[in-house]
């Protein structure tokens, strides 16, 4: 009797574990794909329609690495410097033309975004490929067995994702960045070149949609595609989290993870999706001033 | 009405001639490339006329596709009945998308991505509901049209789907050639000032939002009946980023360009992507992207500029005197707020002013920059929110009401920089003001191209020569007739009190001159009631009746002209001397 219990409860709570886990490891994916998006909007109003693209790239990076038979891990640096040329270059070629009509950017880079699935689609086909799993297996901690390479996902995510926010909210670049938000002209008639600053932000934005590309990499298929899928969570993250902070990024993907892991347990998928809207919508409904301040 | 089916017709009948000798495999193109046709001019619509980006008009394109194909393809005579739901469908998703969106006045920038972002969801949904929707293979063997128990043959049905396209685009274009147009090209160019002539703008925003849902929605329809299948595919990116180029490059301020759009891509990239598929749609995109650079208006707009054709008919409303009775009588309480408190942040801008406008009375407010004059006459006409205190007019509480019920009750306003409908001329700018008198959205869109005005504001164009130029596009105005052209339009309405914000500002004094004197007419041939804010103490000793000073938040002194010119607190805050 006493036995049979002791083993449902720990069964019931290896479960709640592995959901946690689970939560834990979508919490920290949703957090470094929505992070460039919640830079390049929340710091310079520019809404990328082609962030799933970057990761895209990130990911097709990781997939060079491993055809050239270098270590998974030296796509992840990899990834972020080729990301942050390609974002600066597009900021300069693109974006810095039309900043001040934010629909120009937005129709932009959904331009950008087809150039760039073709692009990957000529170069590398549209056949799914692969980065494989550096490290396949499974670790045993908390009485439960859980992929090696998912404690890795969440460490090097959420280290990313914690570091870049403190460099913008702790360093001058930051306050700089903050200082344009807060007023173009202003910044600009007191000696800031915001210029070179939109470049690096624009860049940095880029640069972690590469690190969150070859994270995930390895989870799935790489193909032109990539990006789509991540879109939309990340889009939710940020309008959850609001626009105008940039820890918005982290308490979004938060409640948008917590929301979802929930409702997937206990529901299904489907369901998951319909809350997570029913979440956007009421947060947009409930943050008028932040929203509306984002770009006025 | 004549030149637009002169029009009508012949575009009609080349349809129809070349639906039936074309051969069923052209004619299928044009009838499955005309049903996308009116998928974009429901976004030109929203987009081009009101100005609200929408990237999710996919929603109810594919939400009437779905249903559209799970009633016919259990009844497959209902197209009729499912053509008339999948409308009702997209209007009523339209409509609570738009409620979200605007209502609480959410950014343009995040309209856009929160439609983007439904769409995408939807999706997903669409994937994986499998019961409702068959998953990612989606609903196949959709029947073509049907009625009556029996279905079209591919011929009939490329025909009637051609014809059905062809005469609701024209629908559109006379929609928008009624006064619903104007006004929604006035909310583009200035809401603000749409909504200050006593415009519900949220309220015909939502309106539009839901008529562009209902056309996406019978779109949606009409492409499943020619498509036979409908998969999640329908909510995506790729087709998402397709209705905004097609809208973009054939031009979306005008309601042939999203056609003209569509079929030139469409019909490009039938004949292309056979031979060169991968770079076609590398190809649209760069064309996308250039586009949005070098053409951010759009081919049609762009090629009539060129042929020195304006883009907007500029078929006049015509002006007629409005005949109204005498003057009511004047009630003593016309204007009253009480103990208003305002702050911006830790900034008190106004803090307990009480204020009373009555009727027989030309009242001028004045007080050194940053005293809170502006924010106090955006509060008497609602534009701005306040804290404390209250505000009432002709003895109503109107506290917390926004500002297009204010304007319907007869406040008019006239900003500090001018505030006119740049793309419209100057007779639409006044008849936009005119038609406010009837502004329901449906009223609107029956009513006729002509505006009853006041007497007061044809004064005003007359005596500074805008009469003569009904048709000059109001962007191309100098500062002065814009300034003048504003005061006519706060008249032209209904007009009981009017504010003015600096009326003189970049004027010559002559022309000072010339405003206060007509200022001096309106008050003493209509009774009516004006407040102005002023800075030139010689425009005030020539119109006001009585000076109302304010200084830092506060109400420092109240009289005639020379009882303020002699009060000393007045004195020592102009002047920076003490007592």
């Amino acid at each position: 009797m006493s036995r049979t219990t002791d083993t449902t409860w720990r069964r019931r709570l290896n479960a709640l574990t592995l959901e946690l886990l689970n939560g834990l490891s979508l919490f920290a994916t949703l957090a470094i794909v929505a992070l460039g998006l919640g830079i390049t909007f929340g710091l310079m109003g520019v809404i990328n329609l082609a962030h799933g693209e970057f990761i895209m790239v990130g990911a097709y990076v990781a997939f060079v690495v491993h055809e050239a038979g270098w270590s998974h891990w030296v796509s992840v640096p990899l990834a972020a410097g080729v990301l942050f040329v390609l974002g600066a270059v597009i900021e300069v070629l693109l974006i810095r033309r039309i900043y001040r009509k934010p629909e120009l950017t937005i129709l932009a880079t959904f331009g950008l975004s087809i150039v760039l699935r073709q692009l990957a689609e000529l170069v590398f086909s549209k056949d799914f490929q692969s980065a494989p799993n550096p490290v396949p297996g499974a670790t045993e901690a908390l009485g439960v067995l859980f992929p090696t390479y998912r404690y890795i996902l969440v460490a090097v995510a959420l280290g990313t994702v914690v570091m870049t926010l403190l460099g913008f909210t702790r360093s001058k670049f930051g306050l700089v960045v903050r200082a344009i938000v807060a007023d173009r002209d202003l910044a600009e008639s007191a000696g800031i070149r915001t210029g070179v600053t939109n470049v690096l932000a624009f860049g940095l934005g880029a640069a972690s949609a590469g690190v969150a590309g070859a994270l995930v990499a390895p989870l799935g298929a790489v193909e032109p595609n990539l990006g789509l899928s991540y879109l939309p969570s990340a889009f939710l993250v940020v309008i959850v989290g609001g626009f105008s902070r940039l820890w918005g990024v982290l308490v979004g993907a938060l409640v948008v993870a917590v929301v979802q892991t929930t409702l997937i347990h206990y529901y299904d998928a489907v369901w998951a999706l319909i809350a997570s809207l029913v979440l956007a919508v009421v947060m947009l409904q409930m943050r008028r001033s932040s929203v509306a301040g984002a770009t006025a | 009405m004549r030149r637009s089916l002169i029009c009508f017709a012949p575009t009609l009948g080349a349809a129809a001639i070349a639906s039936l000798y074309l051969g069923d495999f052209r004619a299928g193109q044009l009838s499955l490339f005309l049903s996308l046709a009116v998928l974009a001019v429901s976004l030109g619509l929203v987009w081009g006329y009101a100005g609200i980006l929408s990237l999710g008009q996919l929603l109810p394109f594919g939400v009437a596709a779905y249903l559209t194909a799970r009633i016919t393809t259990a009844h497959p005579s209902l197209s009729v009945a499912a053509l008339a739901a999948s409308a009702a469908a997209g209007a009523t998703i339209s409509a609570i998308v738009a409620v979200i969106a605007f209502r609480r006045r959410l950014a343009l920038v995040v309209v856009g991505l929160l439609t983007l972002m439904l769409s995408l969801t939807f999706e997903q949904i669409a994937q994986q509901w499998r019961d409702v929707t068959g998953g990612f293979n989606g609903l196949t063997n959709v029947p073509r049209l049907g009625a009556f128990g029996s279905t079209l043959s591919e011929t009939w049905q490329n025909f009637t789907i051609t014809i059905a396209a062809v005469v609701i685009i024209a629908g559109v274009v006379l929609l928008l050639s009624r006064p619903i147009g104007a006004v929604l090209v006035g909310i583009r160019d200035n809401e603000r000032r749409v909504e200050a002539l006593g415009y519900n703008t949220v309220g015909i925003k939502i309106w539009v939002f839901s008529v562009g849902g209902a056309l996406a929605g019978v779109a949606g329809a009409l492409y499943v009946h020619r498509t036979g299948f409908v998969s999640p595919g329908i909510f995506g990116f790729t087709l998402a980023t397709n209705v905004v180029l097609w809208t973009l490059i054939g031009g979306r301020s005008v309601v042939v360009g999203p056609v003209v759009g569509t079929l030139l891509i469409n019909f490009a990239s039938a004949a292309l992507a056979d031979v060169w598929l991968q770079y076609w749609v590398l190809a649209t995109g760069v064309i996308f992207v250039a586009a949005v650079m070098f053409v951010p208006d759009g081919l049609v707009p762009s090629i009539l500029r060129v042929a020195g054709r304006a883009t907007r008919r500029r078929r006049l409303p015509q002006i007629r005197e409005r005949t109204e009775g005498p003057p009511a009588k004047p009630n003593d309480a016309v204007m009253e707020a009480a103990a208003i408190d305002k702050s911006f942040g830790s900034f008190n801008a106004l803090e307990g002013v009480s204020l009373a406008i009555d009727a027989a009375e030309l009242r001028c407010l004045i007080g050194p920059n940053g005293a809170g004059k502006s924010t106090l006459l955006d509060i008497l006409s609602g534009q701005q929110q306040h804290q404390g205190g209250a505000v009432a007019l002709f003895g109503e509480d109107y506290t917390g009401h926004p500002a297009w019920e204010f304007a319907r009750r007869g406040v008019s306003r006239k900003f500090q920089a001018p505030q006119i409908i740049r793309s419209l001329s100057v007779a639409e700018n006044i008849a936009l003001a005119a038609w406010s008198a009837r502004p329901s959205p449906w009223e609107l869109t029956r009513a006729a191209w002509v505006a009853d005005v006041s007497t007061g504001a044809l004064q005003v164009l007359d005596s500074t020569g805008l009469a003569d130029r009904h048709a000059t596009p109001a962007g191309d105005l100098s500062h002065g007739e814009k300034q003048w052209l504003e005061i006519a339009m706060a008249l032209a309405g209904t007009c009981r009190v009017l504010l003015l914000d600096e009326p003189t500002a970049g004027m010559t004094a002559a022309e000072s001159i010339q405003v206060a004197a007509l200022l001096r007419e309106l008050h003493t041939r209509f009774s009516l009631p004006i407040l102005i804010v002023e800075h030139d103490m010689a425009f005030i000793r020539a119109v006001a009746d009585r000076v109302t000073v304010l200084a830092r938040g506060r109400l420092l002194a109240d009289g005639t002209v020379a009882e303020i010119e002699a009060n000393r607190d007045v004195r020592a805050v102009y002047l920076g001397v003490e007592g």
